[in-house]
């Protein structure tokens, strides 16, 4: 059938040579509308094929593309009463979240963390029971009990964290938590499109902490700031953990805590995509390779308040 | 080509597209807050309805999101990238043939958009271009021009359409479409003057 149709084209096109050039002369002529989006679908088609037959027709669409290009900017100053809505922002970045990382492939696990992983169902926020690592300790040579850490963690997020985003339209809400938790160290890292984590305590960790850690990726840098953790014995640090899907928990600084059990702490240069989610854990003095301590905290991105 | 003519927020496009390409969502983020404004205003000057048009807006971002690993220099910037796409969006939804799926809307889909002559020091230089020069050129055109290129581009008409609405022959209407965007990159290469090099003297397509 394609065929014949094909020759049928052809036919018609053989009856009158100068009216295949007349179609196709309308049809070069089409190429303003073409770029502009102004064409039916169509004429749109017929217009492509025209362009793949056309070495002219394709030097005057790279000619003009351009120019249509840059024909948004003279909106710039001119949009009606629609400045970009943070909403929109926060609909966006979440959706962008839902879909990566994804999580960790259930084959990927061994029998005894399959039997535990959290089913396909987002988990609801708050698990600290069910994103607690399997076994009381988490021995240096297996870090298994992370990678289910950070796979649960994915499903809570994927399920139901909202992203706390940078500053506009929360900012004041989160600095009224700052306030009360960070140093002006940490603000400072919040000044230009942060993201937010959020610590939750593991069933070992102390039920009363709280706290958060940003990055922000025009900086480059990680503020931690924590509250509610106990004074750890002398010879004991805490230490941030940072996770990403399939990985080995990547060390991070160590840190101690104040009088009032309060902590904050930069990291700088720590390159974009550098993790996923983070943890905490208390160390030997000077803090360890590979984790040796129980996950006292999780951070997951940040949920609505 | 000489980086200095180039705009510094070209280089910062370039970093947002990389830090999105390893998956960074504060880049996500940065992208939105540099051009949502610019991609809602189309959007909505399409489309007239605010919710939609942030639809459009979000399937837009999405789809960089999704989609930034296919896009490669020389094929215009992210800003071109992400307008073409929203401008695409914006224009199904007026002509209510949004049937293609999220994950339809790639760079294939806006590729004539992002087409470039390689050799072209134009193409290079309109991306740097800023919202003043684009306002004078567009002043610079014939009045007939102007509102076809304003009737199509941003009231997303068909050029049978814009003929019905103006009273215009269909032919003169593409004659006007096509004379207009030779004629305005005309202007911008004047008001770019000495940005745009080896500007080559060939006249316009004959009509």
């Amino acid at each position: 059938m394609t065929m014949d149709r094909e020759n049928d084209n052809r036919d018609q096109a053989g009856i009158g040579p100068s009216e295949g050039e007349l179609d196709n002369q309308a049809l070069d002529d089409a190429v303003g509308a073409y770029l502009l989006d102004a064409l039916p679908e169509p004429e749109r088609r017929a217009f492509e094929e025209r362009l793949a037959a056309s070495p002219d027709l394709r030097a005057e669409v790279a000619r003009l593309a351009p120019v249509v290009r840059v024909l948004p900017l003279s909106l710039e100053e001119n949009i009606p009463d629609v400045a970009p809505p943070a909403s929109l922002r926060e609909r966006i970045l979440h959706a962008a979240f839902a879909e990566v990382p994804g999580p960790v492939p259930i084959t990927e696990m061994h029998g005894e963390e399959r039997d535990r992983a959290p089913s396909g169902t987002p988990v609801p926020l708050r698990p600290p029971g069910r994103v607690r690592p399997a076994g009381g300790i988490a021995p240096m040579r297996r870090f298994s009990p992370w990678a289910l850490v950070a796979a649960a963690l994915t499903l809570v997020a994927v399920g139901a964290v909202i992203w706390a985003l940078s500053l506009q339209g929360r900012l004041e809400e989160m600095e009224e938590d700052l306030i009360a938790v960070r140093d002006q160290a940490t603000t400072a890292a919040l000044s230009d499109n942060a993201i937010a984590w959020t610590f939750t305590p593991t069933e070992e960790g102390p039920p009363t902490a709280t706290g958060n850690l940003f990055y922000s990726s025009r900086e480059q840098r990680v503020a931690l700031a924590v509250e509610g953790l106990p004074r750890l014995p002398e010879n004991q640090v805490y230490q941030l953990w940072y996770l990403s899907e399939g990985q080995p928990p990547q060390p991070a600084e160590t840190f101690t805590v104040g009088p009032e059990g309060k902590a904050a702490l930069i990291e700088q240069n720590v390159p974009p995509g550098s993790f996923q989610q983070v943890a905490i854990t208390a160390e030997p003095e000077g803090g360890s390779p590979a984790p040796t301590g129980d996950i006292l905290l999780v951070g997951t991105l940040s949920a609505a308040g | 080509m000489d980086d200095a003519g180039l705009h510094s927020t070209d280089l910062d496009d370039e970093a947002i597209l990389a830090a999105i390409q390893r998956r960074d969502h504060a880049a996500l983020a940065t992208l939105y807050d540099q051009y949502g404004g610019l991609a809602l205003g189309l959007a909505y000057r399409i489309l007239g309805e605010r919710g939609v048009a942030e639809d459009v807006v979000q399937e837009a971002f999405l789809a960089v999101w999704r989609r930034a690993d296919s896009f490669r220099a020389g094929r215009g910037s992210v800003r071109s990238w992400l307008m073409a796409i929203v401008h695409n969006g914006a224009i199904d939804r007026r002509r209510g043939r949004h049937r293609r799926e999220l994950d339809d809307v790639d760079l294939d889909t806006v590729a004539y958009r992002l087409q470039t002559d390689a050799e072209d020091t134009f193409a290079t230089v309109a991306e740097t271009i800023d919202a003043e020069h684009v306002r004078k050129a567009i002043g610079g055109l014939p009045d007939e021009q102007r509102q076809a290129i304003e009737l199509a581009y941003f009231s997303g008409l068909t050029h049978q359409e814009i003929a019905e609405q103006t009273g215009t022959p269909l032919g003169t209407v593409k004659s006007r479409l096509r004379l207009g965007l030779h004629k305005l990159r005309g202007e911008l290469v004047e008001i770019i003057g000495e940005g745009g090099p080896h500007e080559p003297s060939q006249s316009p397509a004959p009509v």
